[in-house]
């Protein structure tokens, strides 16, 4: 017995299927344009400093929640990932249970923008974007839901002003930045940051992609155009494909010295975990989080393991902890259709409990 | 020649040329021989085609095309071994036909180092394509070090020489790291192909046959990843990564330094000069969101309309009305549309009136006293 029963006639009802794809995915390609339009909510902008946009989402009926949620999502790219297209919308889901839902648009960094620390995001930005949610509603503090890179921002900020965040949830967040199974953080261990931001100021997007992208080279770069073929008839479908290959393509570039300081605090010296981390001159202390504590992982998530992200658990003062371990990946946590059913809906559950 | 025209005449070759490979292995499985592969990468390149002025599909067309190509090559390369053998004959190497299927194993081409390559391309570029740019743009620079390699060390040319010898000798540096990591990802490839080998052996286990070239595809996808994670993983490959990334950074330094170098000379600003202004508008920018700050002023609301939550406070202030912004800056030349700004949008106020208010909050304080 070996191992392939494969049949001449089977390779070539194979090719033949390739073929009627491949034709029919000529059609679909010029039907649909390659730069498909994204964002499914309707948004407001409701401050701006610098590049970046505070928006607020409106949903179909007015919010019902009591504290609105502020997203402090990643740099490393762009925000629009949780409002993708009408079905697949954390946003939209979000609203529709009754949140009030803000974002931070980080927008794109340029040459300018070199010089801009963790202290000014954290601090700086994140402070004021929450402050003004706040005043907004005459709050004194807010959810924030904090989002991979964005998450440990807001972890750090939650422990440096405890008082302005009612309740903490941080998604596919990495907390312990030296996991064996943490590829990125690995390949950085060597890397001598100084020279390197010295060197190319502002860290091009691009090379931040090409990163992402060689951590799975093959099933990123070969077999996912493979099984693109399979849905190449299907214009619905590709339009899917190419919302999705815009978003992965589209990665701002990272301020030098915003990037200098987290690859050298949380990639190299896993500072989150190990303390004596400081953003600008205020140390950070994960026991200083005595909010409630929602901590949502990917368990198939390549890029922030699960690993990486229960460590909070032990790190942080509150005892009003609970974990969401998601069946799915770094990306899927926010589109696939059981994201769609599971994630909203536990936050807003976990929300409503706690009087959010 | 119209649209659905181009589309019938390429379907019609593409028919033709499948008529060919099911003709070339048919015959091959009747005499138990070994078919030639049939051109289908042609029918490809001809699909691709078809897309003519297209620009917005062409880098997913490229990438579409480039996968099924390599998938291709391999289904014929499986069918090959399948169609051709007979009872009692050798079975065939799998990792031999998943190699020649992925162009080789060798120090310049293994499946893995040509993943890393076909990663690049429209919003992604690595480290080995940065020096490539790299190397085109200073070839006017490397062209100096070799002639100044032929002067004596002496004279007012030394310090220059200097300069030149330790670009050198980084490039040099850089040439051997490249080459380190070479054979890590040499490694890697035959370590995946190893492990395909592996996977195939379970295969054979009665009831877990693979059914199709997809299936083996797919297993050899699997295979290939395992075996570059484990590189990838290894402390080897880490010394390795850091010191390949850290020698080109070195060239790159040196390469602009020269570029200063020439540029400053011509009094044209130069990059250092723009970072130190760039730093002192950050320093500006940082002092001025203190003092509004201190003027109690940036953390007011800047919407004109107020939150309707239910929470929201009776104590809010009002605030004023204002044009609608723009969606926030955006990359120059970004490849996606910015998403539109909705006209309900407000904007805070300026900072000439934030200014202005810090600045009358003070004097008023002060006036106090």
């Amino acid at each position: 017995m070996g191992p392939m029963n494969l049949r001449p006639d089977a390779a070539i009802g194979e090719v033949t299927r390739l073929g009627q794809k491949l034709a029919a995915g000529a059609k679909v390609l010029r039907e649909v344009d390659s730069n498909v339009d994204y964002g499914a909510t309707r948004k407001e902008e409701v401050y701006r400093e610098d590049k970046l946009v505070v928006y607020r989402y409106r949903g179909e009926q007015a919010p019902t929640a009591k504290v609105p949620i502020l997203i402090v999502y990643a740099l490393v790219n762009r925000p629009y990932m949780v409002d993708l297209q009408d079905d697949r919308s954390l946003v939209k889901n979000l609203l529709a249970r009754g949140e009030d839902v803000y974002l931070i648009d980080w927008g794109y960094p340029d040459a300018s923008d070199r010089s801009l620390t963790l202290d000014d995001y954290v601090n700086g930005y994140i402070r004021r974007c929450v402050d003004v949610v706040a005043n907004r509603h005459g709050l004194k503090a807010i959810n924030v839901l904090g989002i991979c890179q964005g998450g440990a921002f807001s972890l750090c900020f939650a422990s440096i002003y405890p008082d302005k965040v009612r309740n903490m949830i941080a998604m596919v967040t990495p907390v312990d930045f030296h996991t064996p199974d943490n590829m990125l953080s690995h390949w950085t261990q060597e890397m001598d940051v100084d020279l390197m931001v010295d060197t190319l100021g502002n860290v091009p997007g691009d090379l931040m992609n090409y990163c992402y992208l060689t951590l799975k080279p093959f099933r990123l770069n070969s077999q996912k155009y493979v099984g693109l073929i399979d849905i190449l008839d299907n214009k619905v479908e590709v339009e899917n494909f190419l919302r999705m290959e815009k978003w992965i393509f589209d990665s701002p570039d990272q301020a030098g010295e915003a990037f200098r300081q987290f690859i050298k605090d949380f990639y190299q010296g896993n500072k989150l975990v190990k303390g004596g981390l400081k953003i600008g001159s205020k140390p950070v202390d994960l026991k200083r989080l005595t909010m409630p504590v929602l901590n949502i992982f990917a368990e198939q998530d390549h890029l922030v393991p699960p690993a990486a992200s229960r460590p909070l658990r032990g790190l942080i003062g509150t005892s009003d902890y609970t974990e969401l371990a998601f069946k799915g990946g770094h990306i899927g946590i926010y589109v696939s259709g059981r994201a769609q059913r599971e994630v909203p809906s536990a936050i807003h559950e976990w929300l409503r409990k706690r009087g959010g | 020649m119209a649209e659905s025209d181009t589309q019938a005449a390429w379907m019609k070759d593409w028919q033709s040329m499948q008529k060919q490979f099911t003709n070339a292995w048919t015959e091959a499985a009747r005499q138990g021989g070994q078919a030639q592969g049939v051109p289908l990468h042609e029918g490809f390149e001809q699909w691709a085609k078809l897309f003519g002025g297209n620009e917005s599909q062409s880098e997913l067309t490229e990438r579409v095309v480039q996968s099924a190509k390599q998938f291709v090559d391999f289904l014929q390369g499986a069918v090959g071994k399948v169609a051709g053998q007979k009872a009692g004959m050798e079975v065939p190497n799998w990792a031999e036909v998943a190699a020649q299927a992925m162009g080789g194993v060798n120090l310049a081409h293994n499946p893995v180092a040509d993943a890393l390559r076909s990663v690049t391309g429209e919003g992604a570029k690595g480290f080995e394509q940065m020096f490539q740019e790299l190397s085109q743009q200073a070839s006017p620079f490397k062209q100096a070090v070799g002639q100044m390699f032929s002067m004596p060390a002496f004279g007012y040319t030394r310090e220059t020489q200097e300069r030149y010898q330790k670009f050198a000798q980084a490039n040099l540096e850089y040439r051997e790291q490249l080459n380190r990591y070479n054979q890590q990802m040499l490694k890697a490839s035959q370590l995946g192909l190893g492990r395909f080998e592996s996977k195939l052996a379970e295969r054979s286990e009665p009831g877990r046959a693979l059914n199709n070239a997809r299936e083996l595809y797919d297993l050899l996808i699997d295979a290939l990843e395992e075996g570059y994670a484990e590189v990838a993983l290894s402390d080897e490959f880490r010394h390795v990564y850091g010191a390949l990334v850290n020698a080109q950074m070195r060239v790159r330094q040196m390469s602009q330094q020269e570029v200063e170098h020439g540029t400053g000379s011509l009094g044209m600003p130069t990059r250092s000069e723009l970072n130190a202004v760039h730093k002192k508008l950050a320093e500006y920018r940082r002092r001025i969101a203190q003092l509004e700050e201190a003027a109690g002023s940036t953390a007011a609301p800047v919407a004109a309309e107020r939150a309707e939550s239910p929470a929201a406070a009776p104590r809010r202030r009002a605030a004023s009305k204002a044009a609608p912004k723009a969606a926030p800056a955006r990359k120059p030349a970004a490849r996606a549309k910015a998403p539109a700004a909705k006209p309900a949008a407000t904007r805070p106020p300026s900072f000439a009136d934030r200014l202005a208010k810090s600045r009358s909050t003070r004097r008023t304080t002060k006036g106090g006293r």
